[in-house]
């Protein structure tokens, strides 16, 4: 260990950056993603265009589910609103092993049926990857955990290290080598501070059941039946009563729903044991309304149409709860603070993304294989990632529309992409493959509207106009990230030179 | 309307927290005139920040706008940044322009 206060926070800071560092980079730059969940689904599926009423496209999507999959456990459905144009379903049917299997499809909000529309995960993959990074469950979540916990630690680590936090604060020195990327390393850890410490914290927090479970076990032992139950009041859950039974009227229950809502729109829709006697339908309230949701749903009994339950919370810690885990999805935001938070995500890639490169360029003169690994992994584990966001919006366009399995297809894009990226960082010189892999992300992101205006024509509302503005952005900032790099270049070999 | 308002004002507020700093004024080229007048423009850029802040807590929606002024800070003090280090002589007039540009706004967005 380091002698000092500060030597071992900036010891901490270092290590500890470096432990999950390029996991953190990925989960930070699809999060940041997944702030445009909505808009990117609905990117990526060009087919659906029309807008209905949500209660009519549940109950159109609750039509098709009845006859493609009336034996599943249950229906899970997200009704559209003003950012998502199609039902986005969830249900699970046996395989040809018998086995059950989940799929996600995007239903038609007018017809209720999947088969024009590509099938692809959308928003849904960034979203889910951001949090359980494509791992079996638990393991991607725990793991996911561990490293906003970590990241914790290193910012507050860092800045604990930073001396000069407010003399410079508004220091960018470019063109100085280490002293530059150092600079660009605090600005951008600094002006967006308040939302990287919220952002880590309470993206823990989302995961706080499954990490920090003794609270839990201490109040209610082995029975997490009853502690989930009390988490979660207005979930009203029964068995299958075993005898068949017909839904009922759900457009009333729907209607009745909104109504209880004060007229705010639906958002998830669930029916459980659906074509069975103890059939029910619950309803939530769409989380777009405040920064914390207040867990409103109502429950009926699908048969019937009796209400079984009706919900909105009010207990003060459940509240709090709500208002942090709001705070991270960023669900109640406005169009103006969902850039906002874009922004901020990108500084926060951006800062793990340089302070991966500031634990190279500082430990460059050192030499030996632990370093020279680093440096070489970073290049592809950190810069691959945004080739690969690319790669899986380009297979979106360019796969055949009816492939079997596109779904994966597009997800095994995103991950052969990522992973040859970082064989190839490995292979070659970092320099060089800094440059080569930016410039062909550069490529891929520029390529990307013009790729979509061939394959599925010119956008034409705010949804496919602000796509492309924001690939032509990434990009031009790729491009412009290029010049620099090949005049480092060409200065290194001289400095040799001139040594020797 | 509220945010651009805001965003403004934390404009010029950290605007001239920066010129007030010895190393940013000298980077602006700063008259001598206002250099001496450090601790008068550091406390008028506290007041702008400030005020930039009671725009968004003075209305209803008080939990979105306290959440969007923190971004909206960042923002306005990466724009100072990317000033600083394009064309720092610059900096000089923004807090005037950009105070001048709210009532622009205003009526414009009315």
């Amino acid at each position: 260990m380091k002698t000092g206060f500060r030597q071992s926070m900036a010891w901490l800071h270092a290590w500890g950056g470096l432990i999950f560092g390029w996991l953190l980079f990925a989960m930070a730059a699809t999060g940041t993603a997944s702030v445009f969940k909505s808009e990117i689904s609905d990117w990526m599926r060009p087919e659906v265009r029309m807008r209905t009423d949500p209660v009519d496209a549940v109950a159109a999507a609750i039509r098709y589910l009845s006859v493609a999959a009336p034996a599943s456990s249950g229906w899970y459905m997200d009704a559209p609103d003003d950012r998502l144009a199609a039902t986005i379903a969830t249900y699970d049917v046996k395989d040809a092993n018998g086995a059950d299997e989940y799929r996600l499809a995007a239903l038609d909000p007018v017809t209720g049926r999947p088969d024009a529309i590509r099938d692809t995960l959308g928003g849904e993959f960034f979203y889910r990857f951001h949090f359980e990074l494509q791992l079996p469950y638990p393991w991607g979540r725990i793991l996911a955990s561990a490293a906003g916990m970590l990241m914790l630690v290193v910012l507050i680590s860092g800045i604990a290290t930073h001396r000069r936090i407010f003399a410079d604060f508004f220091t960018m020195r470019p063109g100085k080598g280490k002293r530059s990327w150092l600079d660009a390393h605090n600005v951008l850890g600094v002006l967006a501070l308040p939302f990287h410490l919220m952002i880590s914290f309470t993206g823990v927090l989302t995961l706080i059941t499954l990490t920090l479970p003794w609270a839990i076990t201490a109040n209610y032992g082995a029975d997490t039946a009853r502690a989930f139950a009390d988490l979660d009041p207005g979930y009203y859950t029964r068995p299958r009563a075993g005898r068949p039974a017909p839904l009922g009227d759900l457009r009333a229950m729907l209607t009745d729903a909104r109504a209880r809502f004060g007229g705010d729109a639906i958002g998830r829709v669930t029916v459980e044991n659906p074509n069975d006697a103890g059939a029910v339908l619950l309803v939530y309230r769409n989380d777009s309304n405040g920064v914390g949701y207040d867990g409103g749903v109502a429950a009926y009994d699908a048969v019937t149409g009796r209400l079984l339950s009706a919900y909105a919370e009010q207990r003060p810690a459940k509240s709090l709860y709500n208002l942090l885990y709001g705070l991270h999805m960023g669900r109640f935001a406005p169009s103006f603070s969902r850039w906002l938070y874009f922004l901020c995500g990108l500084a926060l890639s951006a800062t793990i993304a340089t302070g991966l490169l500031l634990w190279t360029i500082g430990r460059e003169k050192e030499g030996g294989l632990g370093n020279a690994f680093v440096a070489r992994f970073t290049v592809g584990a950190t810069g691959g990632l945004p080739l690969a966001m690319a790669g899986f919006f380009l297979a979106n366009r360019i796969l055949p529309v009816t492939l079997t399995g596109r779904q994966d297809a597009e997800v095994h894009v995103f991950f052969l992409v990522w992973g040859l990226a970082t064989l190839f960082g490995l292979l070659r010189r970092p320099a060089r493959a800094w440059i080569e892999i930016v410039a062909l992300t550069a490529c891929a992101w520029l390529a990307l509207p013009l790729v979509s205006a061939v394959t599925v024509g010119l956008p034409y509302d705010i949804v496919g106009l602000g796509f492309d503005g924001v690939a032509l952005a990434l990009g031009g900032a790729f491009v412009a990230a290029i010049p620099p790099m090949l005049r480092k270049l060409r200065t290194v070999p001289k400095l040799r030179e001139r040594r020797t | 309307m509220t945010p651009l308002i805001s965003l403004l004002f934390a404009l010029a507020g950290l605007a001239s927290l920066a010129l007030a700093m010895p190393r940013h004024a000298a980077q602006a080229k700063l008259g001598a005139l206002w250099v001496a007048r450090a601790p008068w423009l550091r406390g008028c850029g506290w007041a702008a920040l400030g005020f930039s802040l009671l725009v968004r807590l003075a209305r209803p929606d008080w939990r979105t706008g306290l959440i969007e002024w923190i971004g909206e800070a960042g923002l306005a003090a990466a724009i100072v940044v990317v000033v600083l280090m394009r064309r720092p002589q610059l900096l000089r007039g923004l807090p005037a322009v950009v105070l001048l540009m709210v009532p622009i706004a205003a009526l414009l967005l009315r």
